[in-house]
């Protein structure tokens, strides 16, 4: 049976109607991952004891929710009780967490079941999951590639059937992005959706959990798990979670639909800006209409993200020192020498880039004309977003300049690196939601749409996504493994 | 003296180097700490209860545990916002929490969560009171910050030399309020008033139980001098580890004599941290480096700005009552007893209370206080209780005092009542009756006992009508014996002497 | 802008990470790429615009700070805390003597 084929609304009807069980279910994606992992290295750990323990439970008792029994893959920068969270550092190699994340919570609620911890870019740093300090994943549609980064474990892992669903995390496209790489859908909540309660934390005002799928309808599915308001996230917004499952109509007559020249000029590969334009078309075809705009603070936008991200990660990684958790150094003549040695020992070089950069723009003599201006420009670019939805419904972009990269090619120029996530930065600048679905194949390889909306408004997109797949069905086509 | 030439030039600079000393101002300004009597901690639910075992009040949170975040605890903002209405400062409506970012072990995440920029409050004061004089001291601002963690150094008495050291959690989190005042004060005395008038108003607003010995205020200070009449501030040392009044107004004394005379001397004063020794009572450097640190603040992004509305304000004010300040002038006007009794009765908001109470109930302010100042707090105190923990109550103390001025129960009785009603609260009638301490005035039945205690001690007699006044006492300690104790003593007195004519 | 070794020598002090000699330069040049870009801001007209701290919703015309209640709560976990202390003693977390030069 190749269970592990189907998406995952199709896996829960099936074990709705009983035609299939969990263990079933679960023993057939641990052969699936068997066969293909050594290929593909998604994963830093498996955790097939537990599954299996509760998808006998789920046989025995009965399923509890619309996504009951069915497997995901989460990323292993988000807290799992007793199960290793790495963050694929090495600082953080043997770390096991003493508590929950609240959307771990939110699944095992909904008797969803982890099936293991996905690679990442160390400390979600990256965009293509070479920064792990473990092993670099491969993309299932050319494994001389990159997944994209930084959930590349989790956009690989779906890709490859390796498990039904995946979350993963983005702070400047780290969802988004290996979604457009490996084919699958991806979306970034606005900023607030999801708890952060139990995600390690990159950059604090950036950050946001969100689902990677095989289609429109898992993500719908999956947001309305983890969706909910949590008092223990202190930016975690108190608003009603709508029923996603009613924005999955086939409707978008009348939807207004903005392109900025900003996001379709010079640096976007010729074959993508030809995957969109015909994907606008065919948005066309289906009563939407389309326009080019221009939001002038795009321009800004990365230079922005590379002050702000850094800065708030310094802070956030200063815990890691050696004292209560994680790495120690066995250098340690005194206090301080141990804090040098097992920080250096325990990062990889593009943490300790960011850090420098981050306790660089925070100095004294530096925090206004870095952090402070930054945090301003900031109020620019959510302005443009926020004028252009007061006439359009949503914006539409490629979401990377091309497609997945060569594993090798832009690891030893960070600035290059940078320069692919200029679509998906601006949203988490701007706190509001996009997703990325399959558009295309440029030379056998997937390309991503990317559709933004306004702030919690997640059912546009899910409506102009669901659209939109329902015509062109990219998401059928898979991978060769 | 002739021949050697030191004496005169010595006497000479001496006067000199006195009257520069003179003309030196002193500058001092106070850093405050103080932790706020909550149940739970500032940005998690773990409880603030001090002396549990080590770690054994710690989560996620006040741990610094990856993914975890704050969450602001709402008691703290309002005992906050109590203090600074108490203090005068204006409440910013908005204020922000921000990151102070360094290393140390006993701060699990490396950068406490403080506030910088925008505080919660600023522009305030508070009055002492110097050598009869008021004196407003200004309070820059007000603002609330997570404590940190505790240290153990092990293989020597302190930091210095130890081979390693062990981190305790337990404080970490736990809500602290900083006070930092104007450098308005002149002197080191003036330091130790207005510590003290600070930790009384906190304790009054029932904030903080602020005590230095233990640690749940801490004060830092900062002190410079410069010569009169000079408007620039001088370089200002900071000085810790004072944690007594004392110590405060002494650790003072000495710098701004080490200060004095290193500039009388031609020396400069450089910017430096010295810690108070209290067994030596003198100062000395810390053993850290120079220079100033870089905390790279910024506000904390996994937290809201603190928006405290006015709503919020009222709410705090009503439930704040009056102030030490305002009561002491209040009952000056009303009950009219004395300024320093009236300190004694006012030093806690339960024993003020218990006092008006009572004169609502008997109109006796001045028998009242007497007692809430005098045998009662000398009961407590022996027996190592504070008043609110005792069954005694106003009413009881009322009906107790109006039993003595019927003379129904003598001054001397009554204190053995008093203690009585203290442990058990039983009504004074009650206790008078079972304890046989009701007082004899009934005047025939003490003629009875005068004539009696005349006619057995002819001796006392003839002392007394020769002449010898002090005989009386024999007589009425013979009354007082025979009615044990319960003789009305000027009743008897007077009756004793009728009837000796 | 400009970082010069020293400067990320002295920053890497700050922030407590121990860096080779290569490391230094090789960073002090990625460093310098990186901030040369980011310099781009400096052209952005800011007056008058305030910094977006986060991009919060309030949820709701007035502006509200979620707070929580004062009602301690003891945590279930609290061993597994200590349990992953990398070196402990009577259940306190044992660190390096101290040398007093750590406060930077």
């Amino acid at each position: 049976m190749n269970l592990h084929k189907l998406t995952a609304h199709e896996l829960a009807d099936k074990l709705r109607s009983k035609e299939i069980g969990c263990v079933e279910l679960i023993n057939d994606i641990y052969s699936r991952i068997d066969a293909v992992e050594g290929k593909i290295g998604a994963f830093n750990c498996l955790t097939k004891d537990a599954a299996l323990k509760k998808a006998k439970e789920l046989d025995d008792k009965g399923l509890n929710g619309e996504l009951s029994g069915v497997p995901i893959a989460l990323k292993d920068n988000i807290c799992t009780d007793g199960v290793k969270t790495t963050c694929s550092s090495k600082i953080l190699k043997d770390f096991i967490p003493p508590y929950n994340a609240t959307v771990v919570e939110l699944l095992q609620n909904e008797g969803m079941i982890p099936v293991g911890k996905t690679n990442l870019d160390e400390f979600a740093m990256g965009s293509s999951t070479e920064n792990s300090a473990f092993k670099t994943t491969k993309n299932p549609w050319d494994i001389q590639r990159v997944p994209g980064g930084s959930s590349g474990g989790s956009a690989a892992a779906v890709a490859a059937d390796e498990a039904s669903l995946a979350l993963g995390s983005d702070t400047g496209g780290s969802i988004r992005q290996p979604a457009s790489f490996c084919g699958v859908v991806g979306l970034k909540p606005t900023y607030g959706r999801v708890s952060r309660y139990g995600l390690i934390a990159f950059a604090s005002s950036l950050d946001q959990i969100g689902p990677l799928t095989k289609d429109v309808t898992d993500a719908a599915l999956l947001m309305n798990v983890i969706a909910k308001y949590d008092r223990r996230d202190s930016t975690s917004a108190n608003v009603d979670t709508p029923d996603y499952k009613k924005s999955l109509i086939k409707d978008v007559k009348g939807l207004k639909i903005a392109v900025p020249k900003e996001l379709m000029g010079e640096g976007i590969e010729e074959n993508t800006k030809k995957a969109i334009l015909e994907a606008l078309k065919v948005y066309e075809k289906m009563g939407a209409t389309f326009k080019e705009v221009s939001l002038p603070s795009l321009k800004f936008a990365l230079a922005t993200y590379y002050i702000i991200a850094p800065a708030e990660a310094s802070s956030n990684l200063s815990r890691y020192d050696g004292v209560h958790y994680g790495h120690r150094s066995e250098k340690q003549n005194d206090l301080l020498n141990m804090y040098l040695s097992t920080r250096s020992e325990g990062f990889g070089p593009e943490v300790k880039r960011r850090i420098i950069i981050g306790t660089y723009a925070l100095s004294s003599g530096y925090y206004d004309a870095y952090y402070l201006k930054a945090q301003k420009v900031r109020t620019l670019i959510k302005q443009d977003f926020d004028d252009t939805f007061k006439d359009f419904d949503v914006v539409m972009s490629p979401t990377c300049p091309s497609p997945a990269f060569k594993i090798g090619e832009k690891v030893s120029d960070p600035l290059s690196m940078y320069l692919s996530d200029i679509a998906t930065i601006p949203i988490n600048l701007a706190g509001i939601p996009a997703i990325s679905i399959p558009c295309g194949f440029d030379n056998d390889l997937p390309v991503g749409l990317q559709i933004m909306g306004k702030a919690f408004d997640e059912e546009t997109l899910f409506r102009a996504a669901f659209s939109y797949e329902q015509e062109t069905q990219w998401n059928k086509r898979k991978p060769e493994l | 003296m002739f021949g050697s030439c030191t004496p005169e030039p010595t006497i000479y600079r001496r006067a000199m180097i006195g009257n520069e000393i003179m003309n030196f101002e002193t500058v001092i300004g106070l850093e405050t700490h103080a932790q706020l009597q909550t149940e739970s901690k500032m940005f998690c639910s773990c409880s603030t209860k001090f002396g549990n075992d080590p770690n054994s009040n710690i989560c996620p949170v006040c741990t610094g545990q990856p993914g975890s975040l704050p969450v602001i605890n709402e008691k703290a903002v309002r005992l906050a916002v109590k203090t600074a209405l108490a203090l005068n400062c204006k409440i910013n409506n908005e204020s922000v929490f921000a990151r102070k970012n360094y290393f140390y072990p006993d701060l699990p995440k490396d950068y406490q969560i403080s506030q910088f920029e925008m505080p919660l409050a600023e522009h305030g004061y508070l009055e002492i009171e110097v050598g009869g004089q008021i004196k407003k001291i200004g309070i820059t601002r007000v603002h609330l910050e997570e404590d940190a963690g505790k240290l153990v150094h092990k293989g020597s008495a302190g930091i210095k030399g130890s081979d390693y050291s062990l981190v305790d959690l337990n404080r970490t989190g736990t809500p602290l309020m900083e006070i930092v005042s104007e450098p308005d004060l002149r002197t080191p005395e003036e330091a130790r008033v207005y510590m003290e008038e600070l930790a009384h108003i906190l304790r009054y607003l029932e904030v903080c139980d602020a005590k230095l010995e233990e640690g749940s205020m801490r004060c830092d200070a900062n002190i410079s001098i410069r010569r009169a009449g000079v408007k620039e501030l001088g370089v200002k040392t900071e000085l810790k580890n004072m944690n007594s009044f004392k110590a405060v107004q002494k650790a003072l004394e000495k710098e701004e004599a080490r200060q004095k005379e290193v500039v009388s001397e031609g020396g400069k004063i450089y910017q430096q941290t010295l810690l108070f020794d209290e067994a030596t009572s003198s100062v000395h450097p810390m053993r850290s480096k120079e220079g100033s640190h870089d905390y790279r603040y910024f506000p904390d992004p996994d937290l809201l700005p603190l928006y405290v509305d006015e709503k919020m304000i009222e709410e705090v004010k009503g439930l704040t009552g009056e102030l030490p300040i305002e009561k002491f002038k209040r009952f000056v006007s009303q009950y009219g007893i004395p300024g320093q009794d009236i300190n004694v009765l006012i030093e806690s908001r339960y024993t003020a209370d218990f006092f008006e109470e009572t004169v609502k109930l008997n109109s006796e302010p001045k028998l009242s206080a007497n007692w809430l100042i005098g045998d009662i707090p000398a009961y407590l105190n022996a027996n190592n209780i504070e008043l609110k923990e005792t069954k005694l109550t106003p009413v009881l103390l009322a009906e107790m005092i109006g039993l003595v001025k019927t003379g129904a129960v003598s001054g001397n009785s009554a204190k053995k009542v008093v203690a009585e009603m203290i442990k058990t609260g039983r009504s004074a009638k009650e206790l008078v009756e079972s304890m046989g301490a009701s007082q004899i005035s009934d005047e025939s039945a003490l003629i009875e006992i005068a004539e009696r205690v005349v006619a057995a001690n002819p001796q006392s007699v003839e002392a007394f009508k020769s002449g010898k006044e002090a005989a009386i006492k024999h007589l009425i300690g013979q009354a007082m014996k025979e009615t044990k104790g319960r003789a009305n003593p000027r009743l008897i007195e007077t009756l004793i002497k009728k009837t000796l004519g | 802008m400009s970082i010069s070794k020293d400067t990320v020598e002295y920053t890497a002090k700050l922030a407590r990470l121990g860096l080779s000699e290569d490391e230094k330069t090789l960073y002090a040049k990625q460093l310098n790429d990186i901030l040369g870009y980011v310099d781009v801001i400096n052209s952005a007209d800011t007056k008058n615009i305030s910094p977006t701290a986060s991009t919060r919703l309030s949820g709701g015309k007035e502006k509200t700070t979620p707070m929580r209640q004062d009602k301690a709560v003891q945590f279930e976990g609290i061993k597994k805390i200590i349990g992953n202390a990398p070196e402990q003693e009577d259940n306190m977390f044992r660190v390096p003597k101290i040398m007093g030069d750590e406060e930077q």
